[in-house]
């Protein structure tokens, strides 16, 4: 797991300046935007193959105030000429989609609106984002963002296999002896394994199901901890 | 001619928060939208009609009028010096 914390006061021209500098869409972006956006940056800017379209990363991003700021900004442009640069950002969950856009991510994205920063809160969250088979990775940000002065920014990288006990990635089948890790598809030994990704524990064993798709029958496989049929 | 496209490129530069950009890294016919010139999107062009609206008392009827008028600075600034209205 990657985390990132910017610090009140810091600048974000600065920051942008030192770490990104080729996306000048950036200086459009709201305050928490350009907060949301730094973070996820600096939690992804080592990841290889960057910028590839991916489905598997889910973007959750957390905060107290909401798009106050951005209400307040385009309420007093409203007294003039209501300005449609600013009434774009009077949204909460724009933050995900700047990050999504700019990062090519075609998965979830969410926006939640909490009335403290709640750290257990925030990770059933990432938890529940794992649910739906296809996310394999959550950039989770708490981007809070009363004010264009007054503000914080905190995130997480979390993968699948940082929630998982080391033990249950590795089972044996039944029969044959092959690699069984949860979710990868192993060839050993000129047979497929295909495991369903439900690790439901039983009695300390855990099925997985063999073949193509889950239609060959279920066969049971077990930690090699224990080595028990 | 060339104060009034001056004085446009620094109202756009403005407008649209182009930190960094110089009214001389605007070409005076490049065009404004799309993969050249400045690569501006649908929600500059709203912005740029209230920059007409506001600078120079000009109300386009349609966002498409836009697509005219906007073509480059140097399009923008003859539409200008021929409609305002202050």
């Amino acid at each position: 797991m990657r985390t990132v914390n910017i610090p009140a006061g810091t600048s974000l021209t600065d920051l942008y300046r030192e770490h990104v500098g080729d996306y000048p869409k950036f200086f459009k972006m709201d305050t928490a935007c350009k907060l949301g956006f730094l973070a996820a940056e600096l939690l992804v800017k080592e990841d290889p193959d960057r910028f590839v379209p991916r489905e598997d990363r889910a973007v959750l991003v957390f905060s107290r105030s909401g798009s106050l700021a951005d209400d307040r900004n385009y309420a007093a442009t409203m007294e003039d000429f209501p300005s449609p640069a600013l009434f774009v950002y009077t949204l909460p969950n724009t933050v995900t989609g700047e990050i999504a856009i700019r990062n090519k991510y075609e998965g979830e994205t969410s926006a939640f609106v909490l009335e403290r920063f709640d750290p257990e809160q925030i990770l059933d969250q990432i938890v529940l984002a794992f649910q739906d088979r296809m996310t394999r990775s959550v950039l989770a940000l708490w981007v809070d963002c009363p004010s264009d002065e007054q503000w914080e920014a905190r995130g997480w990288l979390v993968d699948l296999q940082d929630l998982l006990p080391p033990e249950e990635h590795h089972c044996c089948h039944g029969q044959g002896g092959g690699g069984c890790c949860g979710r990868h598809h192993h060839d050993e030994g000129g047979e497929e394994h295909h495991c369903c990704g439900h690790h439901h524990e039983e009695g300390g064993e855990h099925h997985c199901c063999h073949g193509e798709g889950h239609g060959e029958g279920e066969h049971h496989c077990h930690c090699k901890e224990n080595n028990k049929e | 001619m060339e104060n009034l496209i001056n004085e446009l490129k620094l109202k756009v530069i403005d407008a649209l928060n182009l930190e960094g950009m110089t009214p001389e890294d605007i070409e005076n016919d490049a065009p404004l939208f799309g993969d050249e010139g400045l690569g501006l999107d649908s929600i500059d062009v709203l912005e740029l009609i209230v920059l007409l609206e506001k600078n120079y008392g000009i109300r386009l009827a349609t966002p498409a009028d836009g697509k005219k008028v906007f073509q480059s600075v140097a399009v923008m600034a003859d539409y200008v010096a021929a409609n305002r209205t202050k």
